[in-house]
């Protein structure tokens, strides 16, 4: 992984966000998180990170119109999105970017990560 | 919003929003509507709406789309429109209409001196009406309004009976009944059409002369055929005389004499044929002549008129199974979703902590590996391990609050009382909740009352109810700086009540939301919400006798009030005056 990588985590559960930072950060990886999505929007065209993982599945919020404004968005900056999330879900919110669903294993979201950056590097 | 509704087929009780513009129906996945009937083609039929209309159109299927019966190509649907595809029925239900406000037309007035002046005459109780058709007067005089009468007060019988049961075989003995009442039938039997199999299944039967054997009424399938495949109602009398009937046919053989057969036309489709007939024997048959005759064409008449009523009770009473039976599948559906949400979730978080402390495990290792020691990174390590555990451990503690709650939730129980302290039991829920508090950066503060008696309760139900509120209210104040959650117990002697009032400074509850709290499975925390909490509070709160109170304003927080009977243990008055005890409770 990148030393240089900064990754946005969106996630409405403080304690997955906590502990995607800390596995990002001992990999050497920025991490900055946030709980909501308006936020996490304003930082994404602040300061554009180079991967953001968005966890679908714990955003009762997050309306269509805001995943058309990040998907808009975020694909002119090219930045790859990770959704984490059910297959429903994805298909409504952010289509074509990369998913993974619920439950899944740490060490295959980093490496699934990692994949990402390496590609957008 | 418009939908479609599945009340017969493999499908029954699905219901299908229409949501997008264009929507495909279907045997394959790759439909919006996917219908798992053989007899639906892959892409069968696609629905459209324009912004105002739906219109239905078939996409060359094989067995074709029927709407009320009929087979359409194109169809604008309306509401209550059934669609048969396949051997699947559904029924559309389309946008709300907007009726026009009448309340401008209309007006309910206090003091009828000032607008009309009406006053009652007379009033007349449901059961009265029906003694309306038997008149007084001379009935001789007139014949035929005797007769009219009594077929009016027939059908008004039948509808009576119609509204007054929701169980098909009783509804139906009851008509025949009426119609027994009212002819002079010897046998007679109501058969229902099995959606399935499209067979006749009989229902209700009846004989009027008791004879030792049962007679079997055999009825000729050439009747039966004619009725269902015209959809009229037929009145055979000597049927050898009848141009109608093949002589060759069954009805020669059985020898009916007078029989009427009518369908039962509903709404959407026929659901099956009232039959009745009276068989005359050989001998009497050679006396009467060929005027004394029971049926008339008018007995015809009423009986269609029967079956059409019957057959709107039995297409309402199946449509109303369906519905509760897509409710009850819905209620389970929606359970099982929650709940496996919910475990989903806490997993993700086993899973998160384990994989932290092996992290965690594997760079102390290392750590110890390296000579001399890292003792920087050993460190590092075990605070890794100890982020994980953390982590695992609340995740246990929320798996047994979800098996707790559930637990709670699904047993009809009585509470168990016994001698506690209302102030002991909350300090216990408070100090549990700290530690989240904490984390949460959260005040937590308890004010308890100053003399609390020991009171009857069930102990471990009023753990888990105050301490499922206190969790919400620290959950309220996720976005506020500065949350503060007060937790305060309080005895109102006057009203005989303890209370235990939790409040926050946190979002509020909006006005819309207020109603559905209390609901199961209604939760606004996303992910970390079971939907329980509340309920399993409120139930607990309930089986003692009491009741919850919410105080709410939207971004200004709100307080939940637990209103319980304060009920002194038998045989001990405490410390309280012996004047405000009443039966051992404070009222």
């Amino acid at each position: 992984m990148n030393a240089s990588s900064t990754v946005l985590i969106l996630d409405r559960s403080a304690e997955s966000r906590h502990v995607l930072r800390t596995l990002l950060e001992r990999q050497g990886a920025r991490a900055v998180e946030t709980g909501a999505p308006d936020e996490a929007f304003h930082m994404a065209q602040v300061d554009p990170p180079d991967l953001i993982i968005v966890d679908l599945d714990n955003q009762p919020s997050f309306s269509p119109l805001d995943s058309h404004d990040f998907h808009s968005v975020l694909t002119r900056k090219d930045i790859p999105i990770l959704v984490i999330g059910s297959q429903k879900q994805h298909r409504g919110q952010l289509p074509g970017h990369s998913l993974i669903t619920k439950p899944y294993h740490y060490r295959d979201l980093l490496r699934r990560i990692e994949q990402l950056l390496d590609h957008a590097a | 919003m418009p939908s479609l509704f599945v009340i017969q087929g493999r499908d029954q009780g699905s219901r299908f929003e229409l949501e997008e513009p264009v929507l495909t129906i279907g045997r394959i996945g790759s439909n919006a509507i996917q219908l798992h009937d053989t007899e639906v083609s892959r892409e069968h039929a696609v629905i459209r709406y324009d912004g105002q209309d739906f219109t239905l159109t078939d996409l060359g299927s094989s067995n074709g789309t029927y709407v009320n019966g009929n087979s359409i190509t194109e169809c604008q649907l309306a509401t209550g429109d059934q669609v048969q595809i396949g051997r699947t029925l559904l029924l559309f239900t389309g946008p709300a209409e907007t009726s026009d406000d009448l309340t401008d037309q209309i007006n309910i007035v206090s003091h009828p001196e000032k607008d009309d002046g009406s006053r009652i005459v007379h009033a007349m109780s449901q059961s009265e009406g029906s003694d309306l058709f038997s008149s007084s007067a001379d009935l001789s005089a007139a014949p035929w309004l005797a007769r009219a009468r009594s077929n009016l007060q027939v059908m008004y019988r039948t509808a009576l009976a119609v509204s007054h049961t929701l169980d098909i075989d009783r509804l139906l003995g009851r008509i025949m009944d009426l119609i027994f009442e009212w002819v002079e039938a010897d046998r007679g039997c109501i058969m229902l059409k099995e959606p399935e199999s499209d067979e006749f299944v009989p229902k209700a039967h009846r004989q009027r002369h008791a004879t030792a054997s049962v007679d079997r009424i055999s009825i000729s399938k050439t009747i039966l055929d004619y009725v269902t495949g015209h959809n009229e109602g037929v009145l055979t009398r000597n049927a050898r005389d009848d141009q109608r009937w093949d002589p060759t046919q069954s009805i020669v053989q059985l020898g009916i004499r007078e029989a009427i057969c009518v369908p039962m036309q509903g709404r959407y489709r026929m659901v099956g044929v009232i039959y009745i007939d009276t068989s005359v024997s050989p001998v009497r048959a050679m006396v009467q002549s060929s005027g004394a005759c029971k049926f008339t064409e008018e007995h015809l008449k009423l009986m269609i008129a029967i079956g059409h009523q019957a057959a709107l009770a039995v297409e309402d009473t199946n449509y109303y199974k369906a519905m509760v039976q897509a409710e009850r599948l819905a209620a389970v559906g929606q359970t099982i979703a929650s709940l496996s949400h919910h475990i989903k979730n806490v997993l993700q978080g086993v899973r998160g902590g384990s994989y932290l402390i092996e992290l965690g495990l594997e760079d102390h290792a290392a750590a110890l590996k390296e000579n001399p020691i890292n003792p920087d990174k050993s460190r590092a390590a075990v605070a890794t391990i100890e982020k994980g555990w953390k982590i695992v451990e609340r995740n246990q503690e929320r798996i047994t609050t979800l098996v707790m709650d559930m637990l709670t939730f699904s047993k009809e129980r009585e509470p168990e009382l016994a001698p506690a302290d209302l102030n002991r039991i909350t300090r216990e829920a408070v100090e549990m909740m700290e530690a989240w508090a904490n984390e949460m950066d959260v005040t937590l503060q308890f004010v308890p009352e100053a003399s609390m008696p020991i009171m009857m309760f069930d102990p471990e139900g009023l753990h888990r109810a105050i301490l499922n509120i206190i969790n919400n209210a620290i959950d309220a104040c996720d976005c506020t700086d500065d949350g503060l959650v007060e937790v305060r117990t309080e005895l109102d002697r006057a009203a005989g009540l303890a209370r235990v009032m939790i409040q926050d400074n946190g979002i509020g509850i909006e006005p819309d939301d207020l109603e559905q709290i209390f609901k199961i499975f209604v939760s606004r925390k996303g992910g970390r919400g079971t939907g329980l909490g509340l309920s399993v509070s409120q139930k607990i709160i309930k089986e003692h006798g009491g009741q919850i109170r919410v105080e709410t304003e939207p971004g200004k927080g709100s307080t939940f009030i637990l209103e319980l009977p304060a009920i002194l243990p038998e045989g001990d008055n405490g410390n309280m005056k012996q004047d405000t005890l009443v039966n051992q409770r404070f009222r």
